[in-house]
């Protein structure tokens, strides 16, 4: 009875250090502010022999708008959903629409983007992890995220992002643009009102990268929760992975409650 | 409970045949824990009455009440009250052949609240998961942010007050000086000794929420659902959780646990059990480490005594 009952407990306990690890891991990721907005791309047909190549939105942000890639570039907004290919970006596609050596430093300069190996993975890591600190040092600083305010620096005009790329972007009809400020209300009785700001989206993302595919065109159509939204759809494909996290709740939840 | 325990723990040594009166026993002892716990609902519904009882749904099987004894006694904090909350960190001092960093949070939270350090200065709640260098601290990045001369000693000099000589047994000079509210501090039987949350209540310590001078963002009113404790049943069906958000945000934002450690949705966190709680998941992420240990079972099951 007693050898039944150790092993039962043993294997508890082996269940839990390895749940207590995965959950760690798993929370730790978002955390450190130079990594937030990360996204490794790798290709599953050459994972053995390639090492992932860690895309950091904070470096490309501050000069381009989001739909510049996202619309004009075709990048998926979902990690390894483009599928980039070398002969793309040598034909001038993705990656290689900006770095021909004029716009950005050329795809010949392959290891500063590629990781030789581990080795020189840690040190392309913190490399870029003192550049980052040397770039948050000129911004105005926010709590969650990148704890960059990259929002207020484009009002402020500490970065100006790129929103046309000659022989790839349209011009913009600026008629479309709604820069409506669309009131709220959260369903849980006493937090406060959440206004979503059209102008403040449209700076960045345009029409396109929301509308139709993940937010209806009609107001109030689109139903979400906050725990759809934690779990990466509607505001959480963007907010929480890249754009201010999750975490900021006021940024959303932002008009007082009325007192009683 | 207690008494449950102490005529169910040499049954487990001795192993005798499972006597009658044992088991009649048992029945009487729990129809009487039944009846005492009804009562003490009863007799706190009408005092106070708290938000809805949740019976939460378990996805995993319990564990048997005496391997959750066996692991208690394995996993509740015994040690010095002076020692509990410290931080050994010695990772990277030992391959620079510096004595490892004690960090203790005791002397710490009198000063500040978690957020501080946990959301503003990005420390990981996983020991070793911050990754701090000497560049760091040096460019005013996790310790040098506040140990700059001004706020506090500086990173640069009295180094031996972080640096410490540890014996191969692990035994160091604890700290004990240095702590904000000394003997005001109300005091508790387990744990570091103090009871953090009435120490913040009755004003003998008032912790700062940020270190800029302006101090931290206005953080978002809790809903008014979750102004009153929550409660939800446990496994073993005769105890009761309960778990105010009210005492939490005197320390924490919502983002140190949501929704990383605990989702946002209703009774979400599905896999919850006392089990993976001892083992530093969910609340044992701090309840086992640096706020009060799970010795003091009373402060969430109202019903139970504490375990000293």
């Amino acid at each position: 009875m007693k050898r039944v009952r150790r092993t039962s407990f043993q294997t508890g306990a082996a269940l839990g250090i390895v749940l207590s690890l995965w959950i760690t891991g798993m929370a730790g990721a978002a955390v450190k502010s130079h990594e937030y907005g990360n996204v490794l791309m790798s290709q599953p047909q050459n994972a053995k022999t390639a090492l992932p190549v860690t895309f950091r939105h904070w470096s490309h942000r501050g000069k381009y708008t989001c739909r510049l890639c996202h619309v004009d570039l075709e990048f998926s907004q979902l990690a390894n959903g483009t599928g980039v290919m070398e002969e793309d970006n040598r034909n001038g596609m993705y990656c290689g629409a900006c770095h021909n050596g004029k716009e950005a430093f050329a795809l010949e300069t392959c290891t500063k983007c590629h990781p030789k190996d581990k080795q020189h993975e840690a040190e392309l890591e913190q490399q870029a992890k003192r550049e980052f600190q040397k770039l948050k040092e000129t911004m105005p600083g926010a709590t969650y995220g990148n704890k960059i305010d990259w929002m207020k620096a484009e009002v402020d005009g500490v970065i100006t992002p790129k929103d046309f790329l000659q022989g790839i972007s349209l011009r913009k009809n600026d008629m479309m643009v709604n820069s409506r400020d669309e009131p709220r209300s959260p369903a849980l009785p006493g937090l406060p009102e959440i206004i979503f700001s059209h102008s403040k989206h449209v700076v960045w993302n345009g029409c396109g990268m929301c509308h139709p595919d993940t937010f209806a065109l009609e107001t109030g159509k689109t139903k979400m929760s906050m725990r759809e939204i934690t779990e990466g759809k509607f505001c959480g494909r963007c907010h929480g992975t890249i754009a201010f996290a999750l975490n900021d709740c006021t940024r959303c939840h932002s008009k007082p409650v009325a007192s009683p | 409970m207690n008494f449950i325990k102490a005529h169910l723990r040499p049954a487990r040594e001795k192993h005798p045949p499972l006597a009658p009166w044992l088991a009649a026993l048992t029945a009487l002892i729990l129809s009487g824990c039944g009846n005492n716990f009804d009562n003490f609902l009863a007799r706190k519904e009408l005092e106070d009455p708290g938000s809805p009882i949740f019976h939460k749904k378990y996805t995993t099987k319990s564990l048997p009440r005496a391997e959750l004894d066996h692991l208690l006694d394995m996993a509740l904090y015994t040690g010095p009250a002076e020692q509990y909350g410290d931080i050994i960190m010695r990772e990277r001092s030992v391959n620079h052949r510096v004595d490892p960093v004690v960090f203790s949070h005791r002397i710490h939270r009198s000063r500040f609240t978690c957020r501080v350090c946990h959301i503003d200065l990005e420390f990981s709640m996983k020991k070793g998961g911050t990754g701090i260098t000497r560049e760091d601290y040096l460019a005013g990045r996790f310790c040098g942010a506040c140990h700059n001369g001004k706020l506090a000693f500086s990173v640069n000099y009295s180094c031996n007050l972080c640096h410490i000589k540890i014996d191969k047994q692990g035994h160091y000079q604890a700290k004990k000086d240095a702590m904000l509210g000394g003997r005001n501090l109300p005091q508790q039987e387990y744990g570091d000794g103090v009871n953090w949350v009435e120490a913040i209540k009755n004003g003998a310590i008032s912790p700062s929420n940020s270190i800029s001078e302006e101090g931290a963002e206005q953080s978002m009113p809790l809903p008014k659902h979750l102004e009153k404790p929550i409660r939800w049943t446990t496994r073993s069906p005769r105890t009761l959780v309960v778990f105010p958000h009210e005492s939490h945000i005197l320390w924490l934002d919502c983002a140190n646990c949501h929704p990383d450690i605990f989702t946002l949705a209703k009774m979400g966190t599905v896999a919850f059990d006392k089990e993976k709680n001892l083992y530093g998941m969910y609340c044992g992420t701090c309840h086992m480490t640096v706020a009060f240990p799970m010795n003091g079972c009373n402060r969430c099951h109202p019903d139970q005594k504490n375990r000293l």
